[in-house]
């Protein structure tokens, strides 16, 4: 009965589109009273809240706000912006700049017939590492293990789709590149390493991000760390969402458990109430429990529709 | 690529290269809903100007790192609830709004309290007055789905949240206007 009823708002809230679907939910509605009760409040409901529940905006506030934001985006043109001048200019001055550099330092190095003990990674790194140039690491490379990864700055990191390859690039000041496929277990441990160190938001992002697109399960330990502890609520909403998939093992559970209990931003508890949910309803209704008390109106809603089912069940 | 997709690809090469003509053809297409999202959400025709111009200037400034495999108008969608929300949490004048709204001497009980049939202007009026108390993100589901007739996974797009949790927003809504109102 409450699945049909659930497809009955579904329907009135055309979110059905099989046209099978349909016909078997209205010969459903035809058979029974109640669910023709049903059907025609919430088909009430919906014309009352898409009638005249909401206001529209005048042709005169929106021409008024035309013309302001067209004076508005012709003063935006005219700024100066350094990150596009950056971008045009700068990085190709940056490019000839080092070409220079290298070329200056190869001659001087060939010419002195000794090298420098002064450079950073041609110390730290085994393998056949090239001073100021470019290290790629391919298939776990020994290269990766000499990395001290606190020394070095991420810049930018670069998921290739078609070709399944993450490339991660460190500041200029090392021209250091770690490159391999997804589940390459240098990039998996780099991922790993920078989402618990990273301090950028942005960096965590894309580390999730290139993440999502591994099917290594060693990453579960690192989300679950990130959903307890990042300080960034939107970091800790991606991670839940990318555990959502292992949500039957103890450790996932209890950190959404932890999450409906503590976390600083409504949304994610809610988010992970409604996880727990459609996993285990009875694990919900226990956090549910233990937060019903406080002061927010979801949390408590929910306690009242639990206690109202429980009533009903007895 | 279908031809909306392409036309709206060269309008955004031609904005990033400097053309402001057409980042105003860009954005014809959803501007009135933009703002229509935006005084619904805010309730005030001042602040939805505030958060039209300030979400329009945020599109138009990062408009060279939109993904062009995305949806643009969900791109366009989100900037523009998150703006409404910051132009929200930004007047602290909003929460003695909504005290004055919630209060006995709002109307809203006095219709109740007649206890007689109430006329659908009356019953629209009510309606109007629980979308009111739902909470910022709540409303905009409410008006995402009633007024727009979105479907739920593209709210959950706009909004940045799970399709389930935007589901249970607009059911909760829903019922919440059933139990007040015997419409």
């Amino acid at each position: 009965m409450n699945d049909m009823k659930e497809k009955i708002f579904d329907l009135v809230f055309d979110e059905i589109e099989n046209a099978e679907e349909i016909k078997s939910i209205h010969k459903a509605i035809e058979k029974d009273p109640e669910l023709k009760k049903y059907y025609s409040a919430l088909k009430k409901e919906k014309a009352m809240l898409s009638g005249s529940a909401f206001s529209k905006a005048s042709d005169e506030l929106l021409e008024m706000n035309r013309e302001k934001l067209a004076a508005s985006i012709s003063v935006e043109s005219k700024k100066i912006n350094f990150s596009d001048i950056f971008n045009n200019y700068g990085r190709k001055f940056l490019q000839y700049a080092a070409v220079i550099l290298l070329t200056f330092y190869a001659t001087m190095y060939h010419f002195s017939g000794k090298s420098n003990s002064d450079q950073p990674l041609a110390s730290n790194i085994k393998g056949e590492a090239i001073p100021y140039k470019t290290v790629a690491v391919e298939s776990g490379s020994s290269i990766y293990d000499g990395i001290d990864m606190s020394k070095y700055k991420v810049e930018n990191l670069k998921i290739d789709e078609d070709e399944e390859e993450i490339t991660i690039n460190f500041d200029v000041s090392t021209n250091k590149v770690i490159k391999g496929s997804k589940n390459d277990p240098a990039i998996i441990n780099t991922l790993k390493y920078l989402m618990e160190n990273e301090n950028n938001p942005g960096v965590k992002l894309k580390t999730l991000k290139a993440m999502d697109r591994s099917t290594d399960s060693r990453f579960k330990e690192t989300l679950v760390k990130t959903i307890l502890n990042d300080p960034d609520p939107i970091i800790r909403r991606k991670a839940m969402k990318m555990v959502s998939d292992q949500i039957k093992e103890k450790d996932v559970r209890e950190a959404l458990f932890q999450v409906v209990l503590n976390d600083k931003d409504e949304t994610n508890r809610i988010e992970a109430l409604t996880m727990l949910e459609e996993s285990d309803s009875a694990y919900a209704d226990q956090a549910v429990r233990s937060v019903s008390s406080e002061n927010s109106e979801y949390f408590r809603f929910k306690a009242e529709e639990i206690n109202a089912n429980n009533e009903k069940g007895r | 690529m279908n031809e909306l997709k392409r036309i709206e690809n060269e309008l955004i090469d031609k904005t990033v290269k400097g053309d402001t003509k057409a980042f105003d053809k860009l954005i014809r297409k959803y501007d009135r809903q933009i703002m229509n999202l935006l005084l619904n959400i805010l309730k005030n025709e001042d602040d939805a100007s505030d958060a039209y111009q300030n979400t329009f200037i945020k599109v138009y400034n990062n408009l060279g790192q939109f993904n062009r495999e995305s949806s643009f108008y969900t791109w366009i969608y989100r900037i523009a609830v998150n703006t409404a929300y910051t132009t929200y949490n930004k007047r602290p004048e909003y929460s003695e709004f909504d005290e004055n709204f919630h209060s006995p001497d709002n109307g809203h009980e006095n219709l109740i309290a007649e206890d007689r049939e109430l006329s659908d202007e009356e019953k629209l009026e009510l309606v109007k007055k629980e979308v009111e108390k739902l909470s910022l993100q709540q409303k905009s589901v409410v008006y995402l789905k009633s007024f727009e007739g979105k479907k739920f996974r593209e709210i959950a797009d706009i909004l940045s949240l799970n399709e389930g949790t935007v589901k249970k927003y607009f059911h909760r809504a829903v019922e919440n206007i059933r139990n007040n109102i015997e419409i």
